[in-house]
């Protein structure tokens, strides 16, 4: 049963390397200053929350998170390869095999779910909320530096289906639509090497994003057609792992640097403000916490 | 270096990032053009604010329009539509003029992004 009618959901799980609740505290401040819709959930683990605790004070809790649901879970391994700028690699456990269970534990009749690298800068996803689509996503995406994303970020496969980003997810809780997607993308996390050979996309690491898109897939008869909607303004913007966050100016406005991902001498810098940014450089955002918690809380 | 070529290719990197800021904030016109309206999303364009007006000048009461997810949408109030439509579109523009106006001023790469190093 629904406690609450419309909200954001945020989902952190540390891992050692990432401090996942910093994230989240700047993801939820984010929504809290620039939706309307801005009642939030943290969805976490006993060890996340503890070190939450550790870093806000009760007040500062209160007014960053509506409501916390805390999991008693065992993560699936799952090791994922991070870049942080061109020239540092690093792998680290990424906690997002039971991100299709988002359907059920969300207290939301509508819910949006948005990834904690998600910097909500402006109102435009409360449109969402006002509409009777049931499920939404974004399919396309544009970088900052105003690349479209790699072709395997585009498609599972050059002659494949189209992806689409499961960093932000709305859905309603009342839909057959929606209830049927999450339990195929359980289905495809389930039997991801045969959907791996089915659609034929590469790599070992379980994609969210392509459980998603073969579940969007299947929903629509195995065909394009609309039974996911595309969420406002159409395009997700993004900045890639190598950028690197330059400066913070304010909560939504940042110079990020952003080398050329074919050739990463080749520089420039891009001013962002008042946009949504799905920023990939987790690190970039935590090495300037510390300027950011002092722009929320002051 | 060469003078002559560090001064072409400071213009060049300026010129770049000049470029990629006018797409940014393209992206953001594009993004505040998306209004929410009877359960279903449209983008305000010039070609439907126009249509929209023309059907309310010929005295159309109600009319189906096809939303930005391609589902049709009987919309019954048009000139609160039109409205709403008119009103997007002219703050996105008018936010997109006065942020262009700035930029034209920069006249460095560092101006350009608001960089102070």
């Amino acid at each position: 049963m629904s406690k609450y009618d419309k909200g954001v959901l945020l989902i952190a799980y540390n891992n050692g390397k990432i401090d996942y609740e910093k994230l989240a505290v700047v993801a939820a401040s984010n929504v809290k200053r620039h939706m309307k819709n801005n009642h939030v959930t943290l969805l976490t683990d006993v060890k996340t929350l503890t070190a939450l605790t550790n870093e806000l004070t009760p007040e500062q809790m209160s007014v960053t998170f509506d409501h916390i649901i805390v999991e008693d879970i065992e993560h699936e391994r799952n090791t994922r390869m991070h870049r942080d700028s061109p020239w540092n690699e690093f792998s680290t456990q990424f906690n997002n095999k039971n991100k299709h269970s988002i359907f059920k534990k969300s207290p939301y009749k509508q819910t949006l779910m948005i990834d904690v690298d998600y910097i909500v800068g402006n109102d435009s996803l409360d449109v969402i909320f006002d509409t009777d689509y049931e499920l939404a996503m974004y399919k396309d995406a544009i970088s900052v530096r105003n690349y479209k994303p790699r072709i395997w970020e585009q498609k599972l496969h050059p002659d494949g289906i189209d992806m689409w980003w499961s960093t932000v997810v709305y859905w309603r809780n009342d839909s057959d639509v929606a209830r049927m997607f999450f339990g195929i993308w359980e289905h495809v996390k389930e039997n991801y090497n045969y959907y791996k050979w089915l659609y034929k996309f590469p790599g070992v690491l379980f994609r969210t994003d392509y459980a998603a898109s073969i579940a969007a897939h299947i929903l629509n008869g195995h065909a394009v057609d609309n039974v996911v909607s595309e969420l406002p303004g159409k395009s997700m913007r993004f900045s890639e792992q190598i950028d690197t966050i330059v400066e913070f100016k304010s909560l939504n406005d940042y110079v990020i640097l952003c080398p050329d991902p074919s050739e990463l001498w080749r520089n420039i810098c891009s001013r962002v403000s008042k946009e949504n940014i799905h920023l990939m450089n987790k690190l970039a955002i935590l090495r300037h916490y510390d300027k950011i918690k002092e722009l929320i809380y002051g | 270096m060469d003078d002559k070529l560090k001064e072409a290719l400071e213009f060049s990197n300026y010129r770049l990032t000049l470029n990629n800021q006018k797409q940014n904030l393209k992206q953001r016109m594009n993004t505040m053009l998306t209004i929410g309206y009877s359960t279903a999303m449209f983008t305000a364009t010039l070609e439907l604010i126009n249509f929209v007006q023309h059907l309310i000048d010929k005295k159309v009461e109600q009319f189906v329009f096809i939303d930005d997810n391609e589902n049709p949408i009987l919309i019954t109030a048009l000139e609160d539509f039109h409205a709403k439509l008119f009103s997007a579109y002219a703050e996105a523009l008018n936010e997109y003029y006065n942020d262009c106006e700035k930029l034209k001023k920069q006249r460095n790469t560092k101006g350009l992004v608001g960089l102070n190093v």
